[in-house]
């Protein structure tokens, strides 16, 4: 079984202990989970379908085209009208469409009225319709979802990176110490939002493509810190014993200094994770991220920006971001006072 | 060293001289030309126009040069500098004739290759300079001079427009490398003059960092003001300007300046020109004029809107499918995206049906379009169809067909601009219903149009200019099936060139016309190019004192009050009407709204 040292216990006790930071985690973390399975809640694809007695499960099966449910096309069936043709029909036949029924990218259009169209709870356009005529909330919701995936894909692999060059950096010292830091003080000098602009004007960057680039210039911010502690760390009696007792060096970093220098990254990490997806909106904002129509928190800022009058889009999009911004940032707020050793230092 | 060099200089300068004489001694103007002033055409331009008053404007970056020539001086500026220069002649904005402008009086050579022109006597530079013959002898110098850095304009004014003889002072003639019907070799040796004192030793070696501030005196009305780099920019009316001498250009350019103002955010230049720093607002683009170009201010008639449904040539707007990749060549493919394409819903949805559903291959140049040509259809059925008989004839978990190695059909389109990420959205959405995964890349700008020019693409969604006749050569020649060419489709056809070459030599405008026919037809039987839509008008919103003449412009009119480049100067800025307006905007007083729409070239949509 699993146990958990009492010392991380009383962190994680004290973490509880502070309530916002506590219910932001639960909250965000929810999100995240939720945010997973976004097609059972924001879609167009209906949820269940019951056509001659027979059951369907649009959602995550292969496609379902209109002449499966009696009607004349052979493309994918618009779940949305079938509803509305089954209640008419009332024979036995229905439809139940997600709560919100509209995917990130399909645009309502009515003829009448031009995109964007004001919130509508008849349309279930919650929170209206942007300039194309996409529901605000799908665009949100799986705006969220790349963003956050996002962040948190680059942070792992800015700090896999980091973490690793750090500690032997630390860890070595030396020349190897010496040259590292040269070289990452050269590397960090390069104008990372400009070499982006450039490689993005050349090529329109896949999600992963542009995770890779964005870690390629975001990894070097952590070794410093690393670095130091494992200077401190290096000095220790346990280093020293698992020296003695013949460990490699990969050992003595991973199972010995890493544990022990746990407690930067712990708290780096949320507001990394701020960094990382104001980054992206940033970038999107600009016009230089994800390639479009890739839904995305950037895009609808610049929308919302371009059409005042608008305003559903605009309070919509910044409201969200300030939501999750100020959620991550309370996170990492009671991290850092969780696992602030003043807190457990008999020197007060 | 100093005297030697000025020696050789005057001793160039004497021969020079010599050399001149003697060939103006050698040529005589040909006897028994048919000198022409031509037709008396009806003028254009309002009387009711007044003169005076300051117009502002915006321009979205600072120009990288004032020169005309030469690296980045092809920019969104130049039409500032350039565009509205009164050339040898002028084309009837309505009529398409040629007036005299520069030029009051020419012939024609029977060689069909040779022009003859007679300057208006009249005619001065901005700093007062007689414009002479001089002046067209040195715009050959100066465009094929290598310190231009210029390639295409060396080999246009070397092997397109061969040279000049002068006559005298006043008189020349210019030659055409190839025979032309009369229409087609003015349009080419219509030519506008450069400075010859402007520069007194030619074009130095250091001519693009020299002059890259120094904007050249011009024949026009207008010549560069105060400049404030990166700020703003403002263009002052010339004294006694020469051309008020003709009667076609009376009642126009009545503005005494011009001020850009740089402003490059397209939202805080909206702001501006709603508090009345800005007069005048480009609304071509359909979200702009419908989302943006409403409210109070318009409501109560402060701000106009006028909406000109013009008659200029439409280049060809579509989606260009790139024959050399191994999925285009199966002319079922082909098919089916043609038919998989919904135009119609794209004008509609992001268009706010606006534009215009262009049905082959550009328009609007009279007897060269087809007559009956019908662009493809939306219809998913019979593109499925098309795809099923290439072999994609299952439909694949996602929607999107597959064939029988379970490869999805995809076909990756590229597109430049993304302000068109709304229209190419719509397209993609709707290729599902046929089964095609549209894929979008959308490489901005300058990039984008040099990688169509490289033919990687696979497909790319673009427009093209245009000019008065429909131009094949540089799009379906086989001549033009490689790189760094505007043949976007690599299209080869030997059928094909034989069909260019006999229109582009044709003189009979009717067979040249069938020749025209012929060519779209084959075109839009291959299907590599699936036309999209035009753009048959120009529109603005203006301060009410920004007065438009009634029918608000003229057929080639590109803008109504030359909010992007001097063009016809028609419009006038009315002292009392401004202030009239600005007093009952603060005292609350309205005016009624005033939304204009004229249609000239109705006939073509």
């Amino acid at each position: 079984m699993f146990s958990i040292n009492p010392l991380t216990q009383k962190k994680l006790t004290r973490f509880r202990q502070i309530k916002r930071s506590y219910y932001s985690f639960i909250l965000l973390s929810l999100l995240i989970l939720l945010s997973c399975i976004a097609e059972v809640f924001v879609n167009s694809k209906a949820l269940m379908v019951s056509y001659q007695g027979q059951w369907y499960f649009p959602t995550y099966t292969g496609v379902n085209v209109g002449e499966d449910f009696g009607l004349d096309y052979a493309y994918e069936v618009d779940y949305r009208v079938l509803a509305k043709k089954f209640s008419e029909e009332d024979q036995g036949d229905w439809v139940i469409m997600p709560p919100v029924p509209w995917n990130a990218f399909e645009q309502d259009f009515d003829g009448i009225n031009y995109p964007p169209n004001p919130p509508s709870w008849q349309d279930s356009h919650y929170l209206g319709t942007d300039v194309l005529g996409r529901d605000v909330v799908a665009r949100l919701v799986y705006g969220f979802r790349i963003a956050i995936w996002f962040a948190l894909l680059t942070l792992t692999l800015c700090y896999s990176i980091g973490v690793v060059i750090g500690c032997v950096m630390g860890y070595m010292g030396g020349k190897f110490d010496l040259f590292m830091q040269r070289g990452i003080e050269i590397w960090s000098m390069v104008p990372f939002l400009y070499v982006i602009m450039i490689l993005v004007s050349i090529i329109q960057p896949s999600f992963f493509l542009f995770v890779l680039i964005n870690v390629m210039f975001g990894w070097m911010g952590i070794t410093w810190y690393m670095r130091t502690l494992t200077y401190k760390e290096k000095a220790r009696e346990y280093v020293q014993a698992a020296r003695a007792q013949g460990a490699g060096l990969w050992r003595i970093i991973l199972k010995h200094i890493l544990p022990n220098t746990m407690v930067m990254i712990v708290t780096l990490a949320p507001f990394g994770v701020v960094a990382n997806i104001s980054a992206l909106t940033a970038l999107d904002y600009l016009g230089l991220g994800l390639m479009p129509p890739t839904p995305s928190w950037g895009d609808l800022l610049q929308q919302g920006k371009s059409n005042m009058d608008a305003y559903w889009i605009g309070a919509s999009v910044v409201s969200a971001i300030v939501l999750v911004l100020t959620m991550v940032t309370f996170i990492g707020e009671g991290v850092r006072e969780a696992f602030d050793p003043k807190k457990y230092t008999r020197y007060r | 060293m100093k005297t030697m060099t000025f020696l050789r200089a005057s001793l160039k300068t004497s021969l020079g001289a010599l050399l001149l004489s003697s060939l103006a001694q050698a040529t005589t103007l040909p006897a028994n030309l048919n000198w022409t002033s031509g037709p008396d055409a009806p003028l254009f331009a309002d009387k009711n126009a007044k003169q005076g008053g300051v117009y502002n404007l915006r321009l979205s970056t600072f120009p990288l040069t004032f020169r005309t020539i030469g690296p980045d001086s092809n920019g969104s500026f130049r039409p500032f500098l350039l565009d509205g220069q009164p050339g040898l002649l002028q084309m009837h904005p309505n009529t398409r004739e040629y007036l005299p402008s520069l030029a009051t009086e020419w012939a024609f050579d029977d060689d069909q290759k040779t022009v003859y022109f007679k300057l208006d006597k009249t005619a001065r530079w901005s700093d007062g300079a007689d414009i002479s013959s001089a002046d067209f002898e040195f715009l050959f110098d100066y465009m094929r001079s290598d310190n231009a850095k210029a390639p295409w304009y060396k080999d246009y004014y070397t092997n397109s427009i061969t040279g000049i003889t002068v006559y005298d002072e006043d008189t020349f003639a210019l030659h055409s490398a190839d025979r032309l019907p009369q229409d087609d070799l003015i349009a080419r040796l219509g030519v506008t003059p450069r400075p010859k004192h402007f520069y007194p030793d030619g074009l130095p070696e250091n001519f693009i960092k020299r002059y890259n501030w120094k904007a050249e005196p011009v024949t026009g009305p207008y010549i560069l003001g105060k400049v404030k780099k990166g700020k703003s920019i403002e263009f002052v009316k010339v004294k006694d300007w020469w051309g008020y001498n003709n009667p076609y250009y009376q009642n126009r350019y009545n503005v005494d300046r011009v001020r850009l103002k740089i402003i490059r955010d397209q939202d805080v230049a909206m702001k501006h020109f709603e508090k009345g720093s800005i007069d005048a607002f480009s609304m071509i683009l359909p979200g702009v004029w419908h989302n943006q170009g409403k409210g109070p201010l318009y409501d109560k008639g402060f701000i106009e809107k006028s909406w000109l449904f013009n008659d200029t040539p439409q280049g060809a707007t579509g989606v260009w499918l790139n024959l050399e990749n191994p999925l285009m060549q199966d002319a079922n493919v082909r098919k089916g995206i043609a038919y998989s394409i919904n135009v119609d819903k794209m004008i509609e949805t992001a268009l706010f049906g606006d534009y215009v559903h262009l049905q082959s291959f550009g328009s609007g140049k009279g007897i060269y379009d087809h007559p009956t040509m019908k662009a493809k259809p939306f219809d998913p059925k019979l593109a499925a169809e098309y795809f099923a008989k290439a072999g994609y004839d299952s439909l694949g978990r996602d929607g999107i067909r597959i064939n029988a190695q379970g490869e999805r059909l995809v076909l990756v389109m590229n597109y430049s601009w993304k302000a068109h990420s709304a229209r190419t959205a719509v397209l993609r959405e709707e290729a599902k219903k046929a089964g095609l995964d549209l894929q979008l890349n959308l490489v901005e700008g300058a990039t984008g149009f040099k990688a169509a020019l490289e033919k990687k693409h696979q497909a790319v969604f673009q427009g093209m200019g245009s000019g008065m006749k429909p131009a094949y050569w540089q799009y379906f020649h086989s001549a033009n099936a490689k790189p760094q060419t505007n043949n976007f489709t690599n299209y080869q056809d030997p059928e094909m060139d034989k069909l260019i070459d006999a229109y582009d030599s044709e003189f009979n405008v009717e067979k040249k016309a069938k020749f025209s026919h012929q060519i779209q037809e084959k075109i839009m039987a291959c299907d590599c190019f699936i036309p999209t839509y035009s753009v048959p008008y120009t529109r603005l919103a203006h301060w009410r004192y920004v007065r438009l003449p009634v029918s608000l412009g003229v057929g080639l009119s590109t803008a109504l009050a030359d909010e992007s480049g001097f063009e016809y100067g028609l419009f006038w800025l009315d002292e009392e009407t401004k202030k009239e307006t600005l007093e009952a905007k603060k005292s609350g007083q309205s005016f009624p709204a005033v939304n204009r729409v004229e249609k000239l070239g109705v006939e073509s949509l």
